[in-house]
């Protein structure tokens, strides 16, 4: 142990030094003060210090007070060596920042015992020290890590461009920490698809599950998809992610582009409110009809969405559990009637007043949960640039995707024939390109026609005629079964080509060595009547804005527009 | 190529997959044809899951249409996306059946 001995004569440095050595200490001597001061402040690694009282230049006591001042982090016990008959003394040189005393005349086991007693007290300091350090930087670093998850959270649940007039929207601060969520999308065809939703559990765990929730949001409601499917794919997705004792409860709505019709998928949430529009104080509730999402493996789970008649200026409420279940600070729970109240009272600043109204509720109190709340009013659906507030055509921003000219060709024989996945596989290739992702149902359609007509009438030659009864219908799909095993030498030519243009175009040539193919006869539209067959080459007829046959029929074309609609 | 059967509140629903095409015509059938009770006389065709159709799906629908009608029940359809809804105007569905 190293130890600082400060006194003035001689020959009690002397002893003390004797004594401490002897004890295998390592001992430093300061004559007054002022050197006491010095030699504290030049070593770091100074244990302990013995102090004189009445020294020249600087006493023990102003030089207690020193060291103390100028060092406010390391503990290095400092004990008085006086005699201990002065009492007033003793408290000064306590007020001045002495840890003890040892009585002059010293003795050596009590100094020694004195000494070890302090140093117990130094090493528990020295430790305590040592955990307040890791703990620092430890909340330093939980606070840097949190602050980088903000900002991907945020980029990655606040990634649309627009927000929608009928909506008005609440999510308490940082609440995304603790599992709300709440987004939303334009649809390409106009209309706005929301989600609120609460993971079970707070904190970054909670949260981590809303990362791909709000992919498949985004890229689902960017394809015109159903609530029901984003619903389902959700579900398939967290029930591989999350631990079984975690899970989402969330409602998913589209809100046509006429503000009419509300579809809705609500599993775990509260009731839905809904007020008139002519009496806010008539309330109709729309229950949760499912599970939260994650509960349910894949094949038990329920799609099936609830769809609500709107009338202009209805309005909807959807909430997380955080409204109603905010505690005050007698743990009251602000509950439902005094919500339906607010609801009730209807007004433009339903959404203000509610949040106003339990965090007042709440005050006092840590919130125990966070809160999340959309508005809904039925109104035609305007999208606007959440920067410059300018009306946007979603329609446009959809379909504006282009592409550079690309020609994409297939040769597809015998077994390709037989392979019952084709179009799926072809359509996995073409349709992941851009500016077609969007088309992709319209295209598919069109492809599949093509390839019905190619296969079943060139190559199979099979009679449409035989369609005209179930027992037909059927029996022309099992004939197609047989006589695709027999196939042989048999092709299908395939090409893809994208032309730049007003607007971009793409055109599909599919050509078959079959035996050719009456597309006059064909073309015969029997959509009016009730026959099950016949409608294929209407329906390319209206998706194609030129379709041409050649080669007796071995040889097609079709032209499908890019536009805005997409198609004829 | 999964169809379920759900008794849902006002009618009995039919629910095809994603792809409801040539290759559901036999497991359609079987699906329509295994109701034997139905409630308020109204057999739904309910397309929440369903994002391709083809004209064969044209096809099976009519084929269903006429099987119930001889049976004195009325066949809707709902649920369709708006491509789809799309294709049944085109097809001139919406003169033959109830599309919401």
């Amino acid at each position: 142990m190293k130890i600082l001995i400060v006194d003035d004569h001689d020959f009690n440095r002397e002893l003390l030094s004797f004594i401490l050595t002897d004890a295998e200490h390592e001992c430093i001597e300061a004559e007054n003060g002022i050197e006491a001061v010095e030699k504290y402040q030049s070593m770091d690694d100074l244990d302990l210090v013995l102090m004189d009282i009445n020294m020249p230049e600087m006493d023990g006591i102003s030089a207690t007070k020193k060291i103390k001042q100028l060092d406010t982090i390391r503990h290095v016990p400092i004990i008085f060596v006086t005699a201990l008959d002065d009492f007033d003394m003793l408290s000064q040189c306590l007020e001045a920042g002495g840890d003890d005393f040892v009585p002059k005349p010293v003795n050596e086991s009590v100094l020694l015992a004195k000494i070890n007693a302090h140093m117990r007290t130094k090493n528990l300091y020295s430790k305590l020290q040592e955990v307040n350090q890791t703990l620092n930087l430890h909340q330093q670093q939980v606070e840097r890590e949190h602050s980088i998850v903000e900002r991907v959270f945020e980029k990655s649940t606040n990634r649309v461009r627009t927000y929608c007039s009928c909506a008005k929207k609440y999510t308490s601060p940082a609440s995304m920490f603790n599992g709300d969520l709440v987004l939303e999308s334009p649809s390409p065809a106009g209309g706005v698809y929301h989600l609120v939703g609460d993971f079970t559990g707070h904190g970054l765990s909670a949260s981590i599950g809303t990362l791909p929730v709000a992919d498949i949001f985004y890229a689902l409601a960017g394809k015109q998809a159903s609530v029901s499917q984003i619903a389902s794919e959700i579900n398939s997705r967290l029930s591989g992610l999350l631990p079984s004792n975690m899970f989402f409860c969330a409602a998913i709505s589209y809100l046509s582009p006429s503000g009419t019709e509300l579809s809705l998928w609500s599993g775990g949430m509260n009731d839905i409110l809904i007020t008139d529009a002519d009496d806010p104080s008539h309330l109709q509730y729309i229950h949760a009809e499912h599970m939260p999402l994650a509960v349910l493996p894949v094949v038990e789970f329920d799609g099936k969405p609830t769809i609500i008649t709107l009338k202009p200026g209805d309005r909807v409420y959807i909430y997380t559990d955080g409204v109603n279940e905010a505690k005050n600070a007698e743990g009251e729970e602000f509950g439902l009637p005094r919500l339906e109240d607010i609801i009730k009272q209807g007004g433009e600043d339903v959404v203000r007043r509610i949040t106003g109204a339990v965090h007042s509720f709440s005050e006092g109190k840590e919130q125990s949960d966070d809160i999340s709340l959309i508005e809904l009013t039925s109104q035609e659906i305007k999208h606007y640039d959440v920067i410059s507030n300018a009306l946007v055509e979603t329609k446009e921003v959809f379909f504006k995707a282009k592409s550079f000219p690309w020609k994409f060709s297939m040769h597809l024989e015998d077994k390709d024939l037989r392979n019952a996945n084709i179009v799926d596989q072809i359509m996995n290739v073409v349709g992941t390109v851009q500016c077609v992702e969007i088309h992709r149902d319209k295209i598919f359609t069109i492809l599949s026609e093509l390839y019905s007509n190619a296969l079943e009438h060139g190559i199979l030659e099979l009679d449409s005629n035989l369609k005209d009864s179930a027992d037909g219908f059927e029996q022309y799909y099992r004939e197609r079964e047989q006589r695709l095993k027999k196939v042989s030498g048999q092709a299908i030519d395939i090409d893809f080509s994208y032309i730049k243009g007003q607007p971009d175009c793409l055109i599909l040539t599919m050509t078959d060595t079959g035996i050719g193919f009456d597309y006059q006869k064909a073309g015969e539209t029997h959509a009016e009547g009730n026959d099950p067959y016949g409608r294929g080459v209407a329906l390319l007829r209206s998706l194609c804005s030129k379709i041409e046959y050649s080669n007796e029929g071995r040889t097609v074309v079709v032209h499908y527009e890019l536009g805005l609609e997409g198609g004829g | 190529m999964a169809i379920t059967i759900e008794t849902q509140d006002e009618h009995e629903a039919i629910i095809p997959d994603e792809r409801f095409d040539f290759e559901s015509v036999g497991p359609f059938r079987s699906c329509y044809e295994s109701l034997t009770t139905v409630k308020n006389n109204t057999v739904a065709v309910d397309f929440r899951n369903t994002r391709y159709i083809d004209s064969s799906a044209l096809g099976m629908l009519i084929n269903a249409k006429t099987y119930f009608s001889d049976k004195g029940i009325k066949v809707k359809l709902i649920n369709a996306n708006d491509q789809i809804k799309k294709i049944f105007s085109i097809s001139r569905f919406d003169k033959k059946f109830e599309i919401l």
